[in-house]
């Protein structure tokens, strides 16, 4: 019996007109942004390749340790494609070294910042907003007309009990929902296979199925929804009214009010001010030690017989002297162990108060969450978000591995004495020295200080200059000069297991689940009490 | 047929007991008259109606948080420029001219004061631009305040918000029975059998339900103007006035068009509830699924160079400045060696540089003007869809969207060359500077001096430009508004009320 009721039900909803029109939309609208959704990806996926690419091929370039900023690149999510989430929103490059804490990431592709934003920029979005109207048409007067057709009367007169009635309405019009919802998944999976650049895991598979579950747990409710919405109101017009005025304020208004509140009235930018002017006021009081200390010995200021003829500066107090003495590395050494240690102890002060910063940012992010459970349809997509691992809880994963992978690079480079070794510094091979005054015959000691000028003058004789010019090439394409980093850490930031996602989107799926059972415990009480005449 | 009286509708009440007998009456009944009736009845049946109530209390709503909330905003992007002015002026302030080649020189669009009206993507496409004039270091296009970046942007809740969202669902919900609802209740064939024209009780109708819209949503604008005044974000003044105005206009114009388009789907359906269903598919596809098409286009049609094809091209370009001078570029020494033999390698490197940072900067002018094209693009497309083009109009007279970003980038660029002019001439006055433009360390040390500098002033668009750039999209959207009329009332007329 119940099976016939479904079957009736699934055939009266698809001889529907508007629904099959709903239909085509969800599947033209699933097909498009599910297009745009893997273009992005892809392109995101282009710049991760040639980001690790080029780091890598950078790093294999460097010659002194302080130079050695391996940047890892966080890889894009393919299950984004069907939740965006703060997968692309989010920076993706991390500098690795001494003198920061890895606290967030930059960079990363982010498209054409002047076009807009489509309303339905993925699939989470469409079973949101389209098939969970879809669900209210179905439903909103699955009961009345009914009544007005005189059917339900006559089966329960046939001894037909009302639960199996219901029953076969709810699923149904699951049913014909299902219909749509896989129609736009084959679409998506199907253009995933065609386009995108990767293939999916057992994983991602596991969880594609996880978040088909939670479309489908979603769109349960949204019909039950229309359901008690039907059995409330007598009129099928009133009650396709009242279900769209729900739909217009619960899938459409109240997600974008709250985040619009969330994000212009946390205070964001005013917490980041003043754990940016914290941090730039303790790397200033950080600088201007160390200035003090690098001015604590002449030899390494004063432009003299010892001092590098060459020298290069980086990002991130990287540096490169050539062509200096002996005696003028040695005063480095000691300063730059001095750098090593206070950077180290600035970059866990600055850590610190970043970390102040962020716990106010992940409070306005808990408080939108929190406002954001009166909509089924933010629940929806922060269970989905979980699900597809685009969450910023899966970013939060990833600045933790890339603050483990500092350490072992810390760990790497104390086993390498690179610290307080010349090596931190320079490429100047200790045995084979050549301050810039051998290329004009004289020891650098020969150097008087009042004579620096004038000696160095000589270098405008062409000849000479053109031998250091030379030399300087010869040092720059020098390979031997190049560090052996093939035993260098490597950074690995592994999967979550489907569990983990499972674990982390818990909390949204049990409070669609529970909506659910209000919903469906209001619609049998209702529906018991309900004159079929 | 016996109709009984006390169950016809008012205005057919009104129109058959007004003491002078039916007969009489109605050739003599005038437009106005009948019309003022229907318009009594309908806002009588709508003011008792839940959908007008809900309808009106979320654009209400709406539009008071958008005022709220775009208050906030104003103001966060107003700090955090005036942080970034404020960083400017300190380094500038003792700087030589010298230090003016490296100091990154900010061109800011300032926060857009009517985004309550609507935003035109303001909130979100960058406002700062900053251009250091040296050829080593490379300009940075950015939004000067950035918000919680663990939120996704909220979207804004602008005028046009609640104009595309809320306004044209609430007239859906006020007039998708308004002929098929009357036809069900038998009420429309005795209206129909009165010797009055169809187009009155349709004008009736309409303006009725238009002003149904209207009204809160008129209310809403005062009072939200009202906020962002008194929050201090918005001065009242009779530009902005006039601008806020002619937004307004824009919706009521909207809101016109929704009725219309409620009006007729009701006069080609039966049935309320499938004229509902049929104007929510209607909604859908012109808020949600145009839109998605449009950006989809637009990426096919005008596609972006990917970021490893801009890097290749980067590296051509510099490539290309190395072979024009036979890879001599790239030999800086400390100005206290290089003047032994008069800069010599100095000024050959700077050649190189200014010759690379010109080729690249061309490269990313032109990935700019791709975007700004893609986006362009988008919008036109997306305008096949009455909302998307009732925005677009809104953001054309108040002088916001895309045409302020491409003025922004523009003067920005004019901005920087001025800068460099004058530093030139600040670097030429000084005969002990070797006249290395724009390198830091082979520039004159002389200091800059109080206000030597020109500063970016942004100039909005004035509103006879704007007026002037939408009188195009003004046309499609009377074009579309007359015909939908004319098929509304077509409809309407031929509507077998039987």
């Amino acid at each position: 019996m119940l099976r016939a009721i479904v079957r009736k039900e699934f055939q009266y909803h698809l001889s529907n007109p508007l629904l099959r029109v709903g239909m085509l939309l969800t599947l033209v609208l699933a097909a498009a942004s599910t297009l745009i959704a893997v273009q992005d990806y892809n392109l995101r996926l282009h710049a991760y390749q040639d980001g690790v690419a080029t780091h890598a091929r950078v790093l294999r370039e460097q010659t002194v340790y302080s130079f050695l900023h391996p940047v890892v690149v966080r890889r894009p999510e393919p299950l984004s494609v069907l939740n965006q989430g703060s997968d692309a929103r989010l920076g993706s490059d991390v500098a690795i070294h001494l003198f920061a804490i890895p606290a967030e990431a930059t960079g990363g592709y982010r498209g054409n910042e002047f076009l807009i934003t489509p309303p339905a920029a993925d699939l989470t979005a469409i079973v949101a907003v389209i098939l969970g109207l879809l669900a209210l048409l179905v439903a909103h007067d699955a009961i009345q007309s009914e009544r007005k057709g005189g059917s339900f009367p006559a089966m329960l007169a046939h001894g037909v009990p009302r639960g199996v009635l219901l029953a076969g309405k709810i699923l149904g019009g699951l049913l014909t929902l299902a219909l749509p919802l896989a129609g736009a998944l084959l679409v998506s999976l199907a253009i995933f296979v065609l386009q995108l650049e990767v293939t999916f895991s057992s994983s991602q598979w596991l969880r594609t199925a996880g978040l088909a579950a939670s479309y489908l747990v979603y769109l349960s409710f949204m019909l039950l929804l229309g359901l008690f919405i039907s059995l409330s109101l007598h009129r099928r017009s009133q009650a396709l009214a009242v279900a769209v005025v729900a739909w217009l304020t619960a899938i459409l208004v109240l997600p974008r009010a709250v985040q619009t509140l969330a994000a212009d009235l946390s205070g964001a930018r005013e917490t980041r001010r003043t754990s940016e002017r914290s941090a730039a006021a303790l790397l200033a009081e950080r600088d201007r030690r160390l200035g003090e200390e690098l001015r604590r010995d002449p030899l390494r200021t004063e432009f003299s017989g010892d001092y590098a003829l060459s020298f290069g500066s980086g990002e991130n107090r990287a540096v490169r002297y050539r062509f200096g003495s002996a005696a003028y590395y040695d005063a480095l050494s000691a300063y730059y162990r001095t750098e090593v240690a206070v950077g180290r102890r600035y970059a866990e002060a600055v850590f610190a108060e970043q970390q102040r910063s962020a716990a106010r940012l992940r409070a306005a992010e808990h408080l939108a969450r929190a406002l954001a459970m009166a909509s089924p349809a933010s629940l929806l997509d922060e269970a989905s978000e979980e699900l597809a691992g685009t969450s910023t809880a899966d970013y939060d994963r990833f600045l933790a591995a890339c603050r483990s992978y500092r350490l072992d690079m810390i760990r790497y480079l104390e086993g390498k004495n690179a610290f307080a070794s010349w090596r931190w510094f320079t490429d100047d091979s200790p045995g084979r020295l050549q301050p810039w005054t051998r290329f004009l015959g004289l020891a650098p000691e020969e150097v008087k200080p009042g004579e620096v000028r004038r000696i160095f003058e000589r270098f405008g004789d062409p000849e000479t200059g053109s031998r250091l010019r030379r030399e300087q090439d010869l040092a720059e394409r020098d390979p031997a000069r190049r560090l052996h980093i093939d035993d260098m850490p490597r950074f690995t930031n592994p999967d979550a297991s489907p569990l983990d996602h499972l674990r982390r989107a818990a909390p949204d799926a049990l409070g669609l689940l529970f909506l659910n059972g209000l919903a469906c415990t209001a619609v049998v009480t209702r529906f018991r009490r309900w004159s079929s005449r | 047929m016996v109709f009984q009286m006390s169950g016809l509708s008012a205005p057919v009440r009104s129109l058959r007991d007004d003491g002078r007998g039916f007969a009489s009456s109605v050739p003599e009944t005038r437009s106005g008259d009948v019309v003022a009736t229907v318009f009594r009845h309908e806002v009588g049946l709508a003011a008792r109606s839940f959908r007008f109530w809900a309808a009106a209390f979320l654009l209400l709503a709406l539009m008071l948080l958008g005022a709220v909330t775009s208050a906030a905003r104003h103001r966060r992007d107003a700090t955090g420029q005036a942080d970034i002015e404020q960083a400017y002026a300190r380094r500038l302030a003792g700087a030589t001219v010298a230090d003016a080649a490296e100091i990154s020189h900010p061109a800011l669009k300032p926060p857009w004061r009517l985004a309550l009206v609507v935003d035109g993507g303001q909130a979100a496409t960058p406002d700062t631009l900053s251009q250091p004039l040296s050829a080593l270091e490379e300009p940075a296009l950015r939004r000067a305040a950035e918000e919680n970046p663990r939120l996704p942007a909220g979207e804004p809740l602008d005028w046009l918000f609640g104009i595309r969202i809320v306004l044209s669902i609430g007239a859906f919900l006020l007039c998708h029975g308004a002929v098929c609802g009357e036809q069900r209740g038998g009420t429309l064939k005795l209206l129909f059998s009165l010797p009055i024209s169809h187009w009155k009780i349709l004008a009736g109708k309409f303006l009725a339900a238009w002003t149904c819209l209207a009204v809160p949503f008129l209310a809403g604008a005062v009072v939200s103007l009202l906020i962002a005044a008194s929050l201090g974000d918005l001065q009242l003044t009779g530009e902005n006035l006039l601008r806020a105005a002619l937004g307004a206009l824009a919706g009521l114009w909207a809101a016109a068009f929704f009725v219309l388009l409620a009006l007729l789907v009701s006069s080609l359906t039966r049935d309320p509830s499938s004229s509902l269903g049929v104007l929510a598919l209607l909604w859908v596809a012109a808020v949600v699924v145009v839109p998605a098409l449009s950006v989809l286009l637009a990426r096919r049609l005008q596609p972006l160079p990917t970021d490893a094809e801009i890097n290749q091209q980067m590296a051509a370009a510099r490539l290309t400045a190395g072979r024009e001078f036979a890879g001599e570029g790239e030999r800086w020494r400390q100005p206290r060696w290089a003047v032994v033999d008069g800069y010599a390698w100095e000024k050959l490197s700077a050649r190189v540089e200014i010759r690379r940072a010109a080729l690249q900067e061309e490269i990313r002018r032109q990935l700019l003007g791709g975007k700004m094209r893609q986006a362009f693009l988008a919008r036109t497309l997306a305008s096949l869809s009455p909302p998307s083009l009732v925005q677009d109009i809104a953001e054309r007279l108040t002088g916001t969207g895309l045409a302020r970003d491409q003025a922004f980038l523009d003067q920005a660029w004019a901005f920087r060359a001025a800068l460099e002019e004058r530093v030139r001439r600040l670097d030429a006055a000084d005969p002990a500077s070797p006249h290395i433009l724009f390198f830091r360390e082979y520039m004159s040390p002389r200091p800059l001096g109080p206000d030597p500098l020109p500063r970016f002033a942004f100039r909005e668009q004035t509103l006879g430009e704007g007026v002037s750039s939408a009188q195009l999209v003004i046309l499609a959207f009377a074009l579309e508004t007359l015909l939908l009329a004319a098929s509304a009332l077509l409809a309407f007329t031929r509507y077998n009320a039987g």
